[in-house]
């Protein structure tokens, strides 16, 4: 459906590249390889579903985990990770399987931002403006606010990843950067 | 003028470097210290004797103490933009140009004439203000007043430094790095725990890193210095020095400012989050209370003994000790053994501990058994006047050390919510019951003896180790000589002439509390506000139980019964800086939302605004002016098309087969009564059946809802539903937020839809197959879209959205389809005035937290399901006259526009009957047009009535809300 490529959304320039900010000390960049579903489903409720939804798209983490394949959002929230062109016919797919029921799953590509930050200042630049504690967890994400901005922290390894709605990235990117 | 710099031989421990000077000045001249000097030890060993001038009485004032305790050298540091007021200079590391000047002096602290207050002293007392500016009235008082109140002058301009913000975690945070706080950090880091240590002093150690103590098999430096190997060297250690914890919080969140030595980087300000706290915070020593125990030359004895031995500064040459308490005796020792001459030690006890005495004996020090009762001197002590078994005796001498024993500091502790209770041995507050995960140790916990506060120390670090779930080893406490400081309870009030200063900072004396006392101020906290006693910038640390104490004997009740005066954050003063540290100045102030299509709008031309996203507010054509600009959009869309970006208005998704009814539970409207491709709009009230929000609901499928809501809402109607779908009914029925996925652009005006159907689409656009108020799901320009027909304009509208990252790709499209057809780029102003002329309301803006459905004349009330709101709108109250409603406004002269917040006058009792709510120049009409909220405004239409702004009066009618018919076909 989308044929076109997407775009950078923190380029200066329309059609620019993804952006990348590498200091010795901080290293930002812009991922624009990541295609999300958001999932919408209270399994405690509509319990049956959950295997169809997992034969589809993978387990399911837990609370404030994350994996390769899905993020953890909320009780009843998740995001399916999926390549960018491949989010849509994912959510088709699993909406299909839910025959009528509460719940909702929508391409969500174009609505977030990823920024992995990495470098040895990392960690004191995010401690700057969250209070999660920042040592290594791998799978652990946690949602939180990060200079005034709701983000999902994504812990990968002795990195991060910031994961954003799209019409904060531009001032996330510009607060990270500053 | 009597202190001066000891030489290496006399101070052989100093903690200065004599090959580094320091060239500083202080009021005006110029001066040299040396490096590891604070700018009051630098002021000592000068030989400066006024440092400043004091609060009400303007009398001259020397240094007293050393770090937080000092209450006299207050200083404005630096100038212009950098100048901080009100540091004590005590906490001011020398540095190389630093210029600090004395407060609350004039012309200067040598010679204030402000000093004409110390002999206006009798009409000077306790709640002076309150008394005597009452006639004719305290307005007439207060603007001289306020001048003369406040000590230091706040900066003129904006701030240069830098700040940060840092959040941390531990295990075990331990503050203080004195003898017990070093051993519970090492006994907590030896436990695996991740232990922060935070200490205000530039050196760890506390007052053990004075003297020649021995702990273990070396002096207290050398296991000092061992300690600190050992934690710096710990992966899991954090050691934090010049960092003051200024503030305990619930759920052991504790606040500390760390001074940072980097360019451009003044302070750190960190939240530290601690499983555990220890809290080795130490002790305060307290002033004696005699007549003039103010003047300069008169030193806490632990002031004494610091300068001496770690500044190598002498305060003066000829020294009496008065005392109530061993620990006391080493400020002579250190003195005598730095060659100043001790006179006498006037002890106010019969007999000083054995090893106290032995050591004043064997330097060959007199011993006095009596009471200091006088300083005598102004400008400098000359001489005290002592009382004892021989009768009065008179000595000369220019330094007084005092001591009347140590307050262990239980600020923290108290902030933390931990109780306190009274030790009358001790004469102050120790710590009696934990409320939060925390211990004190140490001096802090009324433990005095150097060998208890190092087990002490040790136990506390290895208890919080171990609460915080680690197994903390055995670890072997250092054999230490006793140190001994011996409590010692405060003295009792001394009947003498002259002030006797309970607070020499905010000048409170034994008389004014009396006074206090005697007008029946009872409470600590009472008498506190009405004498400003422990007011001041060190906030009682010197006067606290001095007071308690003055009090307590002047009550007739114990010191228990008395109680203290509640401790607050900060433990010290802070720069409103460093408290701002987590949030950017500048351009970071505040978070921006931009639109998918920001550039595409930039390289239009538009002129951006903050409606909570930067959006164009219009697009000046060369030489335009914001009015014309808007006047030609407003045009383009009444008279051809104009394409407008409404990427931010909000798109929630609400689906299961509970939607339905969830929706009609929400909205004052009905909305299950939609067929599956229909679109409506819809009120949102809240419980009291106000106007919560407005927008439009579009039904994708029997299951599915599209809700579209003004975009400043978005996040609170979001919030709104998930609260009533979480917490009160349990439906069948998920929400999601999808308002950043997508890219919306309007097209707007009697050719909307030849311009859309030019950019390419796949819909039937004829009116029959897409009417008004309908959704449509297609390709818009070879992009999958859904089309809604809702317009806000009046005029017909197409509103398109597809994946936010096609938002350039459409607007080109479009933009290109609507050239031949005079399609222009529209702003908000150019919306604001379009949704005027047609009396679209926007919620917040044309609403309050009062307005009804009725009061916008809108019906309510033919739904028979239960709705938010529902019950409210049956109230009496809600039809009752006297209401505020919305109306339309014309002035009488079309040409004039009254400002927004301009009231309509002329009511009765109040004079404003109404507020105008938006107000324009309709290009269209030619005229201006106004919307206002007016008392019982829609039964007064036709009715004139006078518009008032800022004494300008403008005659306007009261109309209906339309000003314009609807075109939208």
């Amino acid at each position: 459906m989308h044929e076109l490529p997407p775009l950078s959304v923190l380029a200066r320039a329309a059609g620019g590249e993804p952006a990348r900010l590498p200091t010795p000390a901080l290293s930002l960049a812009e991922r624009r390889d990541a295609g999300f579903v958001r999932l919408s489903v209270d399994l405690k409720r509509d319990a049956d579903l959950r295997g169809g939804i997992e034969a589809v798209a993978g387990p399911l983490p837990g609370p404030n985990q994350w994996s390769e394949r899905a993020l953890w959002q909320g009780p009843a929230e998740w995001l399916l990770a999926s390549a960018p062109d491949a989010a849509q016919a994912l959510a088709a797919r699993l909406q299909s399987g839910f025959d009528g029921r509460a719940a909702l799953a929508n391409d969500a590509t174009d609505g977030l931002v990823v920024i992995e930050v990495s470098g040895p200042g990392a960690r004191d630049r995010l401690a700057g403006g969250t209070g999660v504690a920042l040592d290594p967890a791998p799978g652990r994400l946690a949602l939180t606010r990060l200079g005034d901005v709701r983000v999902t922290l994504l812990f990968d390894g002795p990195d991060f990843r910031l994961i954003v709605e799209r019409s904060l990235a531009d001032y996330l990117w510009s607060w990270l950067s500053r | 003028m009597s202190g001066y710099r000891l030489s290496a031989a006399a101070a052989p421990a100093a903690q200065i470097d004599r090959s580094r000077p320091i060239g500083f000045r202080f009021n005006g001249a110029a001066y040299r210290g040396y490096a590891g000097d604070t700018l009051a030890s630098a002021l000592v060993a000068a030989g400066v004797s006024i440092v400043g001038r004091s609060f009400k009485y303007h009398r001259p004032r020397g240094v007293m103490g050393t770090g937080f305790s000092e209450p006299n050298a207050l200083v404005q540091l630096g100038t212009g933009a950098r100048t901080t007021p009100n540091l004590p200079a005590s906490l001011v590391p020398l540095s190389e140009g630093l210029e600090a000047r004395s407060v609350n002096c004039w012309p200067s602290a040598a010679f204030d004439l402000g000093a004409v207050n110390d002999r206006l002293s009798p009409l000077l007392v306790a709640g002076f203000y309150y008394k005597t500016f009452i006639w004719p009235s305290w307005g007439a008082f207060e603007p001289f007043i306020r001048r003369a109140a406040g000590l230091g002058r706040s900066p003129a301009l904006a701030d240069p430094d830098r700040y940060e913000a840092r959040n941390a975690q531990c295990d075990v945070l331990v503050v203080g790095a004195g003898p017990a706080g070093l051993m519970a950090a090492l006994a907590a880091a030896r436990a695996g725990a991740r232990v922060m240590l935070a200490e205000a002093d530039q050196r760890s150690g506390g007052g053990l890193g004075l003297g020649g103590a021995r702990v273990g098999a070396g002096t207290a430096r050398d296991w000092i210095a061992e300690v600190e190997a050992e934690l710096d060297a710990a992966a899991n250690v954090t050691v934090l020095g010049s960092t003051a914890v200024t503030g305990y919080y619930d759920h052991n969140l504790l606040t500390a400012v760390q001074e940072v030595d980097e360019p451009g980087l003044r302070q750190r300000f960190w939240k530290i989050r601690a499983g555990e706290v220890v809290l080795a915070t130490g002790a305060l020593e307290r002033p004696l209370l005699f007549a003039g125990n103010d003047r300069p030359g008169v030193m806490l004895a632990g002031a004494v003994r610091t300068y001496v031995e770690r500044y190598a500064a002498a305060p003066g040459r000829r020294m009496v000790l008065a005392a109530n308490n061993d620990a006391a005796y080493e400020a002579a020792f250190a003195a005598a053994r730095a060659g100043i001459e001790v006179a006498a030690i006037v002890d106010e006890r019969p007999a000083p501990g054995e090893a106290a005495a032995r050591a004043a004996d064997a330097l060959g020090l007199r011993r006095v058994h009596g009471r200091i009762m006088r300083a005598i001197g102004a400008r400098g002590v000359r001489a005290v006047e002592i009382v004892s078994a021989a009768g009065t005796e008179a000595i000369a001498c220019d330094l007084v050390a005092a001591s009347g024993g140590w307050t262990p500091a239980v600020q923290l502790f108290s902030q933390s919510g931990g109780l306190t209770r009274f030790d009358e041995a001790l004469g102050g507050l120790v710590p009696d019951r934990s409320v939060q995960r925390e211990r004190s140790c140490g001096a802090a916990a009324g433990v005095f003896a150097l060998p208890a506060c190092l087990a002490g120390g040790a136990a506390a670090g290895a208890a919080a180790a171990q609460a915080a779930g680690f197994e903390p080893p055995a670890i072997a406490v250092p054999e230490a000589e006793d140190h001994a400081l011996a409590p010692a309870a405060p003295l009792p009030p001394v009947p003498a002439k002259g002030k006797v200063f309970v607070d020499v900072q905010t000048d409170v004396t034994v008389a004014d509390l009396q006074v206090a006392t005697r007008e029946n101020y009872r409470s600590v906290e009472h008498v506190k506000r009405y004498t400003v006693w422990g007011m001041g910038v060190d906030q009682g640390k010197l006067s606290g139980a001095n007071g308690v104490a003055v009090l307590a004997a002047v009550q007739g009740v114990s010191g228990a019964e008395m109680g203290m005066t509640k401790f607050r954050p900060p433990f010290m003063p802070a720069a409103f800086g460093v408290l701002a540290a987590a949030r950017p100045n500048g351009a970071l102030f505040h978070p921006w939302k931009r639109l998918p299509a920001h550039l595409w709008h930039e390289r239009r031309g538009a002129v951006f605004e903050d409606f909570g996203w930067l959006r164009p507010a219009y697009y000046p054509l060369a030489g335009e002016t914001m009015a014309q600009a808007t006047a030609r959009e407003v045009r383009a869309v009444r008279e051809a098309v104009g394409l407008l970006d409404a990427s931010s208005l909000g798109k929630i998704e609400v689906r299961g087969p509970d939607a339905g009814a969830f929706l009609d539970h929400i909205y004052a409207g009905p909305v299950d009564s939609l067929p599956v491709g229909g679109v409506r709009y819809g009120l949102m009230l809240n419980e009291l059946g106000a106007v919560f929000d407005d927008g439009v609901v579009a039904r994708l499928a029997a299951d599915h809802f599209l809700l579209t809501t003004s975009s400043a809402h978005a996040a609170a109607v979001l919030a709104w539903l998930e609260d009533w779908r979480q917490g009160e009914w349990p439906m069948a029925v998920v929400i999601q937020d999808a308002t950043s996925q997508w890219a919306t652009f309007t097209l707007s005006g009697p050719r909307a839809r030849k311009t859309l159907a030019a950019a390419g689409t796949s819909l039937d656009l004829s009116p029959a197959a897409f009417p008004r108020m309908t959704i449509r799901t297609g390709e818009v320009a070879g992009l999958p879209a859904r089309v809604q027909r809702a317009s806000f304009t009046g005029a017909t509208t197409y509103e398109i959205s597809v994946a936010a990252r096609s938002a350039e790709r459409l607007a080109d499209a479009l933009w290109a389809a609507g050239a031949p057809f005079g399609l222009q780029a529209t702003g908000v102003e150019a919306l604001e005035v379009l949704r005027t002329e047609r009396g679209a309301i926007d919620v917040g803006i044309d609403t309050d937290s009062t307005t009804l459905p009725g009061d916008l004349g809108l019906p309510f009330g033919g739904k028979a399901c239960d709705y938010l709101g529902k019950r409210s709108l049956t109230h009496p109250a809600a039809s009752a006259p006297g209401r505020k409603q919305l109306v339309g406004l014309q002035t009488l002269d079309p040409l004039q526009t009254p400002p927004v917040g301009a009231h309509v006058i002329g009511g009765v009792p109040h004079p404003s009957q109404g507020v105008v709510t938006s107000s324009q120049f309709s290009p269209t009409l030619g005229r201006s047009i106004a919307l206002a909220l007016l008392t019982d405004g829609r039964s007064r239409l036709g009715e004139t009535v006078q518009v008032w702004s800022e004494g300008r009066v403008w005659p306007a009618r009261v109309t209906g809300l339309r000003f314009l018919d609807h075109a939208d076909a």
